[in-house]
C-alpha cells in the first residue's frame, strides 16, 4: 500500500513549506506532492534607518526591530504569513516603490531565493530511500520559479513528466489553469491546457492507472467553487454570503471524463475544499488556509485495485 | 497601504486578492442572528410582564455590555483563523478535535432547534399580528379568524412547516433565490421598526390610548381596551412600577441571550474580506447597534404605550391567554400607524420572526459539510446535487432536525420558551476558554495572528476570553434564577410544565453538549477499523 500526502496553494508560506515536508514522517507517507502556487504573493519591504533600526508594517501593524536578532525574528514572522521580507534602506526602497521593472525583477530573486532554500531543507531532512518529493508549479508561479526545482535531488519536479508510482500506477502532472480574472503568468486558454493533457496522456499505456496532478479543478465539479466577481474583482454577496460559481477547467473536465483517471489531485481553488466523483474517477482538492500557517492536505492511500481511503487534513 | 508616507507592501499578479465579504454584509448577517424584533419581543412579553420593577433600559444595556466580550472573543479567533466552520476549527486546533467537534455538534443541534422555533414565530408573531391588523382595519371576520389560527399550536405547527418546507427547497433548488428574498426582507425588518418608532414618536399618549380602544374593541368585543387591559392585568396578579435592581438582573436574560449570537459570521470566516479587522470590528458593532436600535425603540414605546400597558399585555399573556388579545410589540407599534404603514411595518416585522430560519440553514450546513469532509460523518452528506449544485443530502438533513425542534416547541410544553440557551451557550462558553488558552496552547500561532496583542505582557485575547466567560456565566445565573426561563438548577423548580421539568431539562442541555464526544468517539472507532485516522483531521504538523 502506498500512502500519498498532496497540498497545494501554500504561496510563499514558509511555515506551511516546514509541515509540507515533516508530513513525512507525520503521516508516514510515501510519496508527498506539492501541486503548484507555491510563491508569495507579497514583499514586505523592512526599511533600515543606517544606524541600526529597522521599521515595517505587517498586517496593518507597526513593528520595529533595534539588532539583528529582532530583525530575523520579524522576516521570520514575515515569511511565516507567506510573505517575503525585504531588508533596504530607504532610498532603494522609494526605488523599488517608483518602478514596477525593479519590483519585478525583486520578485523573481526573492521567489528564487526562497525556492532554493526550501529545496535544500527537503533534501536535508526528507530520506531519498524512503519518500519521494513531487513540487511544481501553479498558475500563480513565476516560469522562473522552476529553475529552483531542477537541481535533480530528492525534490523533482513532475510538470509535463510521466512519473511512475509505487503500485504501478502513473502521475501526469500540469500547473497551468485556465483564464482567471487576474492575468496570473501561467494561465493559458481552455483549448491550449486541452491540447497540454491530450500530449500527456497520448505518452501513457493506460490512462485508467493514472493519477491527473493537474493544479486547476475540473469545471463545474463543486472543487472549483468560488466567489463571483464583478469587474473590479470584487466579490458579489447577497445576504452576507457570497455567490459561488464554477471557475474551474472545462478541459480538465472533458480530460477526465474521456480518458477516466484513478485518481484527481487539485488546488487553485482555496474555497472549494473537498472530493466529487466524475465517472470513476475520484478528484479531490485540499483547500487552502496557508495565511493561517494551516497546512490543508489530503492523505491518500492506494493499493493494488485503487483508492483504499482518503482523508482531508488541516496540518 | 502606506505607512507613514511609505508603501507598506508590494504586490505582484496572481489570483486571490480579491474582496470578499465585506464589513457591511457580515453586519447584517450577524444582525439576523441577534435579532432586535425579537429582542423587544421577548423583552416586553417577559421582561416587562413578570418583572415589572426591572428596568429594560438597563437590561438592554447590560446584556449588550455582557455580549461585547463573546463578539469580541469569535471577532479575533476568526482573525486569527480566517477560516470558515466557526468554533469546529479554533477548539479543534486549541482544545483537541473532540472538543472541537463536540462544540460544534451542540451549537448546530440547538441552532436547527431554534430554526423550527423560528418556523414556529413566522406563524405566531409574524402572521397572525399581521392578519389581525388587516382583519380589524378591513373589518375582516375572515383574517380576524386566520389570526387565532395561525397563532394556535396546529396553525403554528402546520405553518411553521409549510415554511419550513419553502425555506428547504430554495436553499435546495434556489439557493441564491433564499438569500435574495432574506436580503430584502431584512431590509424591510429594518425599514418597519422604523416605521414603527417614529409613528410612536410622533403620536400623543391620548391619541394612542383612544387608538388602542378602537383596535381592542374589534378583537375583543370590549370598549376601553386600555382600562380593561390594566384591570385584568392587576386582576391575575400583574403589579406595576418601581425598580429592583434584583428584578433587572433576573429580567437581563430575556432581551441579552439574543446579544450574544453576533458571532454568526464566525462560520464564513473563511470567506470574509480583510478577516482580521472586518470579524474583529463587524461582531461587536452589531451587538452595539442592536442595543442602540432596540434602546431607541424602547424610548419610542416607552413614551407613547407606557411600560404598564405593555407589561400588562404581556402578562395577561402569559397567566391566562384567553383573556388576553396577545398585542406584541409590532402590532402594538402598528396600532400607531394607518393602515398602509401599518401593514408595512407588520410585514417587515415578520422577518425577525422568520430571520433565523433563512441564516440558519445556510450557516448550519456548512457544518455538517464539514464533518463529512472530516469523515466524522458519512461522505454522503457532502455530495453535492449534479444539477441543482447544492448539498441536498445536508440540507434535507438540517430540514428534518428543524422539523423535530418545531414539533417539541409548539407541542411539548418542557420545550417551550428559550430552553436551549443555557445549552447552545456551553459553546460559546468553551469556545471563551480556548480563546483564554490560545497564546499558550498554540504559541506560534497566536505569535504570527493579527491578535498577537498584549497588555504588560499579558495577551488581550486571553483577558477577552476570560472576561467571555465571565459575561456568559452572569447570564447563566440569570437563566438560572428566572424560573420562567424553563431551565433550572433546582431540582424543585416550577415553570409551569410541572416541578423538575425545568431540572430535566438543565440535563438534556448538558446532555447534548456530550453527546457530541460520544459521536466523535464512535465515529472515530468506526474510521479506525476502516483503515482512517480522523484525529489527524485537526492535529497540527510540527513545522521545526
Amino acid at each position: 500500500m502506498t500512502r500519498i500526502f498532496y497540498a497545494a496553494d501554500i504561496h510563499g508560506s514558509e511555515l506551511c513549506f516546514r509541515k509540507f515536508i515533516n508530513a513525512a514522517r507525520f503521516y508516514n507517507a510515501q510519496v508527498l506532492i506539492l501541486g503548484g502556487d507555491l510563491t508569495g504573493k507579497m514583499i514586505v519591504p523592512i526599511v533600515g534607518d543606517g544606524c541600526g533600526e529597522y521599521s515595517t508594517v505587517v498586517l496593518g501593524k507597526a513593528e520595529t526591530a533595534s539588532n539583528l536578532a529582532e530583525l530575523a525574528a520579524l522576516e521570520e514572522r514575515i515569511r511565516g504569513n507567506g510573505f517575503y521580507p525585504h531588508v533596504c534602506s530607504g532610498e532603494e526602497h522609494r526605488k523599488i516603490a517608483g518602478s514596477s521593472e525593479r519590483r519585478s525583477e525583486l520578485f523573481r530573486t526573492l521567489i528564487l531565493e526562497t525556492l532554493e532554500r526550501w529545496v535544500q531543507l527537503a533534501e536535508k531532512r526528507l530520506d531519498k530511500a524512503q519518500v519521494r518529493c513531487f513540487i511544481m508549479l501553479g498558475n500563480d508561479d513565476d516560469p522562473i520559479a522552476a529553475k529552483a526545482l531542477e537541481r535533480g535531488g530528492i525534490v523533482v519536479n513532475p510538470e509535463f513528466r510521466s512519473i511512475e508510482l509505487p503500485g504501478d500506477w502513473e502521475m501526469l502532472s500540469i500547473g497551468y489553469s485556465n483564464k482567471t480574472p487576474f492575468d496570473s503568468p501561467r494561465e493559458i486558454s481552455e483549448e491550449a491546457l486541452g491540447a497540454k493533457i491530450a500530449e500527456q496522456v497520448e505518452g501513457i499505456d493506460d490512462p485508467r492507472r493514472a493519477i491527473f496532478n493537474f493544479h486547476c479543478p475540473p469545471f463545474d465539479s463543486g472543487l472549483d467553487s468560488a466567489p463571483e466577481l464583478d469587474e473590479r474583482l470584487a466579490v458579489q454577496s447577497y445576504a452576507g454570503q457570497p455567490r459561488p460559481v464554477p471557475v474551474g477547467s472545462t478541459a480538465v473536465r472533458d480530460a477526465i471524463i474521456k480518458y477516466q483517471p484513478l485518481l484527481g489531485l487539485h488546488g487553485h481553488v482555496h474555497e472549494s475544499r473537498g472530493g466529487a466523483k466524475l465517472g470513476r474517477t475520484l478528484c479531490l482538492n485540499p483547500g487552502s488556509s496557508y495565511g493561517a500557517g494551516i497546512l490543508q492536505g489530503v492523505i491518500i492511500e492506494l493499493d493494488e485495485s485503487g483508492v483504499r481511503s482518503h482523508q482531508f487534513v488541516s496540518g | 497601504m502606506t505607512e507613514n508616507g511609505k508603501q507598506a507592501y508590494f504586490t505582484r499578479q496572481a489570483t486571490g486578492l480579491v474582496r470578499q465579504i465585506g464589513a457591511f454584509d457580515s453586519f447584517v448577517y450577524n444582525q439576523s442572528y441577534i435579532n432586535v424584533g425579537m429582542i423587544l419581543l421577548y423583552a416586553f412579553l417577559f421582561g416587562a410582564a413578570l418583572y415589572p420593577a426591572g428596568s429594560l433600559w438597563l437590561a438592554i444595556a447590560l446584556g449588550a455590555l455582557i455580549a461585547v466580550p463573546t463578539a469580541l472573543v469569535h471577532g479575533m479567533l476568526a482573525a486569527a483563523f480566517p477560516r470558515s466552520g466557526g468554533e469546529y476549527v479554533y477548539n479543534s486546533r486549541i482544545l483537541s478535535p473532540a472538543w472541537g467537534f463536540a462544540s460544534n455538534w451542540n451549537i448546530t443541534l440547538w441552532l436547527f432547534f431554534y430554526m423550527g422555533v423560528g418556523c414556529n414565530w413566522f406563524s405566531v408573531y409574524g402572521l397572525s399580528p399581521l392578519f389581525r391588523f388587516l382583519g380589524t382595519r378591513t373589518d375582516s371576520t375572515s383574517l380576524l379568524q386566520l389570526s387565532g389560527w395561525v397563532a394556535g399550536k396546529h396553525g403554528a405547527f402546520i405553518i411553521g412547516t409549510l415554511t419550513l418546507v419553502i425555506v428547504t427547497a430554495l436553499y435546495c433548488r434556489k439557493m441564491m433565490l433564499a438569500v435574495r428574498l432574506q436580503r430584502a426582507w431584512f431590509i424591510l425588518g429594518v425599514i418597519g421598526l422604523l416605521i414603527i418608532v417614529a409613528a410612536l414618536t410622533f403620536t400623543s399618549k391620548a391619541d394612542y390610548t383612544s387608538a388602542y380602544n378602537g383596535y381592542y374593541e374589534k378583537v375583543m368585543g370590549v370598549p376601553d381596551g386600555y382600562s380593561a387591559t390594566l384591570a385584568k392585568a392587576k386582576e391575575l396578579g400583574f403589579v406595576a412600577g418601581g425598580f429592583a435592581l434584583l428584578a433587572t438582573f433576573i429580567a437581563l436574560y430575556w432581551p441579552a441571550n439574543f446579544f450574544f449570537w453576533g458571532n454568526a459570521s464566525t462560520y464564513l470566516g473563511g470567506e470574509v474580506r480583510h478577516a482580521s479587522k472586518t470579524q474583529l470590528y463587524s461582531m461587536p458593532a452589531a451587538v452595539i447597534f442592536s442595543c442602540l436600535l432596540a434602546i431607541v425603540a424602547l424610548a419610542a414605546f416607552g413614551k407613547t404605550v407606557g411600560k404598564e400597558l405593555i407589561g400588562a399585555v404581556g402578562y395577561t399573556a402569559l397567566i391566562s391567554p384567553l383573556d388576553s388579545p396577545g398585542f406584541i410589540y409590532s402590532e402594538l407599534g402598528a396600532i400607531a400607524c394607518g393602515t398602509f404603514f401599518g401593514t408595512i411595518a407588520l410585514i417587515g416585522c415578520a422577518y425577525w420572526a422568520v430571520a433565523f430560519v433563512f441564516s440558519v440553514l445556510g450557516a448550519m450546513t456548512r457544518n455538517l459539510l464539514a464533518w463529512s469532509l472530516d469523515r466524522v460523518m458519512p461522505d454522503g452528506l457532502s455530495a453535492v446535487h449534479d444539477r441543482f449544485h447544492t448539498p441536498i443530502a445536508a440540507i434535507v438533513i438540517g430540514a428534518i432536525a428543524c422539523e423535530v425542534g418545531l414539533f417539541l416547541f409548539t407541542y411539548v410544553p418542557a420545550f417551550a420558551v428559550m430552553v436551549g440557551i443555557f445549552g447552545a451557550y456551553l459553546t460559546f462558553m468553551t469556545t471563551s476558554i480556548s480563546a483564554a488558552l490560545f497564546p499558550f496552547r498554540k504559541k506560534d500561532l497566536f505569535d504570527l495572528s493579527p491578535v498577537n496583542w498584549r497588555i504588560g505582557g499579558f495577551p488581550v485575547i486571553t483577558l477577552v476570553g476570560l472576561l467571555s466567560f465571565l459575561g456568559l456565566l452572569v447570564l447563566d445565573l440569570s437563566v438560572f434564577s428566572d424560573p420562567y426561563s424553563g431551565v433550572s438548577i433546582n431540582p424543585a423548580t416550577d415553570a409551569g410544565t410541572g416541578a423538575g421539568v425545568p431540572f430535566r431539562m438543565f440535563w438534556i442541555n448538558l446532555g447534548v453538549f456530550l453527546s457530541g464526544f460520544a459521536v466523535y468517539f464512535a465515529a472515530k472507532s468506526i474510521r479506525k477499523a476502516q483503515g482512517t485516522d480522523i484525529s489527524l483531521a485537526f492535529k497540527e504538523i510540527p513545522p521545526e
